[in-house]
């Protein structure tokens, strides 16, 4: 095809664009994805504890800090990144504030405790299963957010990818946090963590392959 | 701000509103950046360039929501040329890859073997009627088609043929006197 012939076809295919398409687009996948990963969560743990009574209790508005800080500096990366281009500048360093800050917490938790005590305050009786829960309940906005980066033009993928595993972690982390008993701060640093960092690891291996048009 | 950018972002942001001209414009001049882009970086002779065009034009198209409009225009359109390119580049250097390996088997064939092969040719040759050997030479070897070889002897395509024909058989008997008398 000659390409005057391609302008003619592309310019009787322009529809208008509204300023924030981009973000609405990152938006409906991740309402999408969330939405399906709460509905997985209620089917696997059931209803759980007794929401209104963990409203009461800090351990959960800690791990809902900690995965909204999380959250929002990993879906501020990914929307930089979903523009071509969109360097990430300091925004990686961003994902480290939130974690340094929970892990100033748990340092001074642990303080003074004995080792057995401290050990047991970091494995709780979760550690195990902690990560691995989060990373499933992850997949679904992790596809989503994936399907929306294919859609934009993320030009650097491998760290679009960690961004998006990141989020969809973080994400996870917040819904998987209505059915953890787990309180120490430690432990959270720790284990939610590596259920964040699972989705994104995954991301990077997997983004340059995912994220190409 | 460079004229070209305030001008290819008000362009821009015309087609955003929706404004077909303004949009057809706008991407006529881009494309004729992006071939001048893609020719100095693959060559002025490469015949990938206009399809690289292409790709971009359909990618600055189908995602051209990603524009922010309190951003610059042209670092955007680069972003996405530059994309194509190195994604071009990456799926090329495959293929290169491809024929340098080739290259090296072509080039680690036994030099001397290849010569003692050319002189048997030669010396085989060299035994039939000047006729044969040199229908021979210009068909089989040289790989002419047999119209051209007719023309540079002289002959008839008919007579080029018969004397291929006849020259092989004479080879192949030579060839078969010769294993015999390497046996003895």
């Amino acid at each position: 095809m000659q390409t005057t012939d391609l302008i003619d076809r592309l310019a009787a295919d322009l529809h208008p664009t509204s300023p924030g398409a981009a973000w609405k687009t990152l938006a409906v996948a991740l309402s999408v994805g969330s939405v399906v990963a709460l509905g997985a969560a209620c089917v696997s743990f059931g209803k759980g504890n007794d929401f209104a009574a963990m409203l009461l209790t800090s351990s959960l508005w800690m791990k809902w800090a900690y995965a909204l800080g999380v959250s929002a500096a990993a879906l501020s990366l990914c929307a930089r990144l979903a523009r071509p281009e969109g360097a990430p500048g300091a925004l990686p360093f961003l994902l480290g504030v939130p974690l340094l800050m929970l892990g100033a917490i748990a340092l001074m938790e642990v303080a003074g405790l004995p080792a057995d005590e401290r050990r047991a305050l970091w494995l709780g009786r979760t550690a195990v299963m902690c990560p691995w829960t989060i990373a499933a309940l992850a997949i679904p906005i992790f596809v989503a957010v994936l399907l929306a980066l294919r859609q934009l033009a993320p030009t650097r993928p491998r760290l679009a990818g960690f961004s998006a595993g990141c989020l969809a972690g973080a994400i996870a982390a917040g819904l998987y946090a209505i059915y953890c008993k787990e309180t120490a701060a430690a432990f959270v640093v720790t284990w939610y963590t590596a259920g964040i960092l699972l989705p994104g690891l995954v991301g990077v291996l997997i983004g340059s392959r995912v994220l190409r048009w | 701000m460079s004229e070209v950018e305030s001008r290819l972002k008000d362009l821009m942001l015309l087609s955003l509103g929706g404004d077909g001209m303004a949009y057809r414009e706008l991407l006529s001049k881009l494309s004729v950046r992006l071939r001048a882009y893609y020719r100095r970086r693959l060559g002025q002779g490469c015949s990938d360039a206009e399809d690289l065009v292409q790709e971009t034009l359909i990618a600055i198209h189908a995602r051209r929501a990603t524009f922010d409009r309190t951003q610059l225009f042209t670092p955007w359109a680069y972003a996405m040329a530059r994309y194509k390119l190195v994604d071009y580049l990456r799926r090329s250097r495959v293929r290169a890859a491809v024929s340098m390996d080739d290259c090296e088997e072509f080039c680690a064939m036994d030099e001397t073997e290849q010569a003692a092969a050319s002189r048997d040719v030669d010396s085989l040759l060299s035994r039939l009627p000047n006729a044969m050997s040199e229908a021979i030479r210009l068909t089989r070897i040289e790989g002419r088609s047999i119209a051209d070889a007719a023309q540079r002897t002289g002959k008839s395509a008919a007579a080029t043929k018969v004397s291929i024909h006849r020259g092989l058989l004479r080879l192949a008997r030579l060839q078969a006197a010769g294993a015999l008398d390497a046996d003895d």
